[in-house]
């Protein structure tokens, strides 16, 4: 779950609004809330003010993890294991 | 264990072909482990420390190699005696290294949990081969069947993937199958033993190949 709300935060062009999120996770907002909490302790997430208003944004660690999760995946799934 | 019938020809290729094998599966187990610190997954460990058992026997065959270019300092009764002990012990540790690698391969495809079902099917591979009165081919049919488990699972999981990536795995593990099978011939002609490193060298390569990123 958590890979995936980064994924689409990721084809959002790096940040994302919450409302957006909640819809493209189908989640609950408690449940969102709490998958937010932990991607911004994991600090692959940051909480930001723009003009557009508050977004959810990746940040470089975050866009680094998805990179090393799709090699991950790629190595994973060709080898079967 | 092959190096025993090189002909000597074909040492020097012989011994560019285990450096590129060694390398290769090196390469392998340190992109596996470099997973297992990201995931943590057991399956990845085990994948690269089975990998990292074959890359060594690949490095105790081209040590042998070298051993056999460049013979002893003198050539004397004992020297040649002493060399053909380590060609020996070389065998033996590359028998072990080999099917200890191959056996955690296995464990992984046939999501083996249990811990004493994994130690009983490494002695009981190990003790096959070692105890067997014919070493080599004891050897070289223990590493078809567990090759050709490892290729079952791996075309299974091509044939679910649907992805380039997995066939090309599939192809790797069934050029070093046949080069193994090559192997096991050697007896026949010593042309095998020519055509078992082209046919490994070609599946290392497309190991190789399967971990290029697009």
């Amino acid at each position: 779950m958590l890979h995936d709300m980064l994924e689409a935060i990721q084809a959002k062009g790096g940040q994302i609004k919450p409302t957006h999120l909640l819809y493209k996770a189908n989640l609950s907002h408690d449940a969102l809330k709490r998958y937010v909490q932990e991607l911004t302790d994991g600090g692959l997430v940051e909480f930001r003010e723009t003009k557009r208003g508050k977004v959810y944004a990746l940040t470089d660690k975050g866009y680094d993890f998805l990179s090393q999760y799709k090699q991950f995946r790629e190595f994973s799934e060709s080898f079967g294991i | 264990m092959s190096h025993t019938l090189v002909p000597t020809y074909f040492i020097k290729v012989d011994l560019a072909t285990n450096v590129i094998f060694f390398l290769v599966t090196l390469f392998v187990a340190t992109v596996a482990y470099r997973h297992y610190r990201f995931a943590k997954r057991e399956h990845h460990l085990l994948f690269s420390t089975g990998f990292l058992l074959i890359s060594l026997a690949h490095l105790v065959l081209l040590t042998t190699d070298i051993l056999v270019l460049t013979g002893p300092p003198t050539f004397t009764v004992n020297a040649l005696l002493a060399i053909a002990d380590m060609v020996t012990i070389a065998s033996i540790l590359y028998a072990i290294s080999f099917l200890s690698g191959l056996v955690l391969l296995l464990i992984i495809y046939l999501d083996i949990k249990d811990h004493a079902v994994r130690l009983l099917l490494t002695i009981m591979a190990l003790f096959g081969v070692l105890a067997s009165n014919n070493l080599r081919s004891m050897f070289y049919l223990l590493v078809a069947v567990l090759l050709l488990f490892i290729l079952y699972r791996l075309v299974l999981n091509a044939l679910t993937l649907e992805k380039t990536r997995a066939w090309i795995v599939v192809a790797a593990f069934t050029f070093i199958f046949i080069g193994e099978i090559m192997l096991s011939l050697i007896f026949l002609s010593e042309g095998f033993h020519i055509a078992a490193d082209i046919a490994t060298l070609g599946g290392y390569l497309l190991l190789l190949g399967s971990q290029v990123r697009t």
